[in-house]
């Protein structure tokens, strides 16, 4: 089996479109990178400037309106139609802190390399296990290793842990490059209060970092259980794409409370950011439905992780047992 | 090591058909022995008639709805694990990974069997594909790709070696050089089950025969065995003598069958040629010429084979 693992990671390694989905990759954190510097400044000092000009701005324009409005009208329905004379607002409200911040970002970051990973992991197992199929030889390394189980697990580990793999470089070169803006163009602070980190911030973006790995890791191995079903790479990769976005966002339209938390998608989510929020329709009484914050239902990462787990464990079990029953041809 | 390498019997196997297409029975009670040591064995069949089938029920690859596989006394697909590092096997067309170097493609496999790397050269040595062992294999032309399948089929250097038309794609040169390897692999031990449409091939190269047809076994046998049979029952004689009809009329008389045949007596249904000699001498007629009149493979293989199909038909 070691032998089997070793050639199928050296086979996933090798593939052109591992290479060149490493270097998109590559060249996208790149351009992130040159895209935050670009759009982000240390000069708080401008800023505020800035913002002290833009509320003149505001209030001058303010003001001229009201006049223009006050013009043609008795002094006493002045207030009444154009309504009261409001303060000037404070500059503060016109702010934006140009500084990036590493704090304010980092679960971003790690929810996009978590998504961009899942992606990938997807396209890679569907290529990776389909194209053998088509190509005929997976038919060929069956006579080498007879035990379609063993064959099929080493593809499996190898394009999961090797996606996984890819998704962890990525998002932690991602960090890096955005730790760099941070130090040079911002802070690693947050910029909301310009105060010190939340309690167990760390902890957090670890443990969603934990789940992220989880997620690329299923979604992955969903991948590598419809191609061995399929035995195509398109066809796997339509399976799931139709499902997911097609399948999935006509169920959760057509019956948006009742079973929207069990669809993959909204399970994925709350396993990424550990819970899934969403209104729940409410009828008012003259029959109308409406959403309220009031209704809302949540699903929480244990559960979704679970469900989600559970899922792609039937879906490979019904793809082995095909593949151990089947004629390969 | 048992002394049969393959052991078949009343394999059956039918494919399902696609939506509306009816289902096909590639195999129908197929019986198939061969025999180790060093053998070549020639397993011929029209199109359709189970070959491919039938091997790639040896090698696990289908699962068959009855009957027993065995490959050096193990059973098939059970315990296939056990005897596979000891069957070499190019099924069809033979597949690699397109984008790869014909090396690369080389490596995996030497390298999922745990053979030394040094192997790789070798076998790329007795192909000779040395020079563009490290072109990708979507260069490669047909006869080169079915050399690199044939390279991969030697690496494990099996006991037991499945050939499936692998002369597919070669050139003259091509094909005698895979002759001289078969017959070299069986000289030193290598038990071949060479299936072919090329049947000069198979009469130059094999020991013995299996011809199938429908998914039943027609003949198996030395090939030497399976062409008598051919010929019916008894050998045929071609004769040269100086008066044709009253040669006839003698071995007519003497219970023979006798036709003539480009100024020559076609004798059938002889066991033994003195017969022939001795009835002729003792009417006084002296023969020129008595030559046996052997029936070719296509033919044998034509005559067996249509037989099999009147007797589906009937």
């Amino acid at each position: 089996m070691s032998r089997l693992l070793s050639v199928e990671f050296r086979r996933f390694a090798a593939r052109r479109l591992t290479r060149w989905s490493c270097v998109a990759l590559l060249l996208g954190i790149v351009a992130i990178g040159i895209g935050t510097f670009a759009s982000s400044s240390n000069d708080v000092a401008a800023a505020h400037r800035h913002a002290a000009r833009t509320a003149e701005r505001f209030t001058e324009q303010q003001k001229l309106a009201r006049q223009q409005c006050a013009a043609h009208l008795p002094p006493d329905q002045v207030d009444q139609s154009c309504g009261p004379e409001e303060p000037p607002p404070p500059p503060e409200a016109f702010f934006s802190d140009p500084r990036y911040s590493f704090h304010d970002n980092v679960r971003d970051l790690v929810g996009l390399g978590c998504v961009i990973g899942s992606l990938l992991g997807l396209i890679l197992a569907a290529s990776l296990i389909g194209a053998e199929w088509q190509a005929g030889t997976f038919a060929s390394l069956l006579t080498w290793e007879p035990r379609r189980l063993r064959v099929a697990a080493a593809k499996v580990a190898a394009v999961v842990v090797g996606s996984l793999a890819i998704a962890t470089v990525a998002t932690t070169l991602l960090l890096g490059a955005e730790s760099i803006v941070a130090a040079a163009h911002g802070t690693f602070a947050t910029v909301h209060t310009d105060g010190p980190p939340q309690p167990h911030f760390a902890e957090q973006v670890w443990a969603m970092a934990g789940r992220a790995a989880l997620v690329v890791m299923i979604v992955t191995g969903l991948g590598a259980a419809l191609a061995l079903l399929m035995r195509h790479t398109v066809a796997a990769l339509g399976v799931a794409i139709g499902y997911l976005i097609v399948g999935e966002g006509i169920i959760g339209g057509l019956r948006h409370g009742d079973v929207r938390h069990h669809l993959l998608q909204s399970r994925l989510d709350a396993l990424l950011h550990g819970r899934y929020e969403w209104f729940l329709p409410t009828r008012a009484p003259d029959g109308s439905i409406g959403f309220s914050p009031d209704h809302m239902a949540v699903v929480h990462a244990f559960e979704a992780g679970i469900e989600a787990v559970v899922v792609l464990a039937v879906l490979m079990a019904i793809a082995l047992t095909i593949l151990q029953r089947r004629d390969v041809t | 090591m048992t002394a049969t390498a393959v052991d078949v019997r009343a394999l059956t196997k039918t494919y399902r058909g696609r939506l509306r297409s009816p289902r096909q029975k590639a195999l129908d009670g197929l019986d198939l022995t061969v025999d180790s040591g060093g053998r070549v064995h020639g397993f011929l069949g029209p199109n359709g008639s189970g070959k491919t089938t039938t091997l790639r029920a040896l090698l696990g690859l289908v699962r068959t709805d009855s009957g027993e596989v065995q490959m050096f006394g193990r059973s098939v697909p059970h315990e296939l694990p056990a005897v596979v590092s000891d069957v070499g096997a190019l099924i069809e067309a033979p597949q690699f990974f397109r984008n790869f170097s014909g090396r690369r493609n080389l490596t995996y496999l030497n390298d999922v069997a745990g053979l030394p790397a040094t192997r790789v050269d070798e076998v790329l040595d007795i192909v000779d594909l040395t020079d563009r062992a490290d072109d990708l294999v979507k260069g490669y032309s047909l006869g080169m790709r079915q050399r690199l399948g044939i390279a991969a089929a030697l690496l494990k250097q099996p006991s037991l070696l499945l050939l499936d038309e692998p002369s597919n794609g070669l050139d003259p040169a091509g094909i005698r050089d895979v002759r001289a390897l078969l017959r070299r692999l069986a000289d030193d031990g290598t038990t071949v089950l060479l299936s072919s449409h090329l049947l000069a091939e198979v009469e130059q190269v094999c020991d013995e025969v299996t011809i199938v047809a429908h998914g039943r076994t027609v003949t198996t046998g030395p090939v030497r065995d399976v062409l008598t049979q051919a010929s019916g029952t008894g050998g045929r004689l071609r004769a040269r003598v100086p008066d044709l009809d009253a040669a006839r009329r003698t071995l007519a008389a003497a219970g023979l069958t006798v036709t003539t045949e480009h100024g020559q007596l076609l004798i059938t249904g002889v066991d033994d040629p003195s017969t022939v000699t001795r009835v002729l001498a003792e009417a006084g007629i002296y023969l020129s010429e008595l030559t046996a009149d052997r029936v070719g493979l296509e033919e044998a293989f034509l005559l067996l084979t249509d037989d099999s199909e009147h007797e589906v038909a009937s």
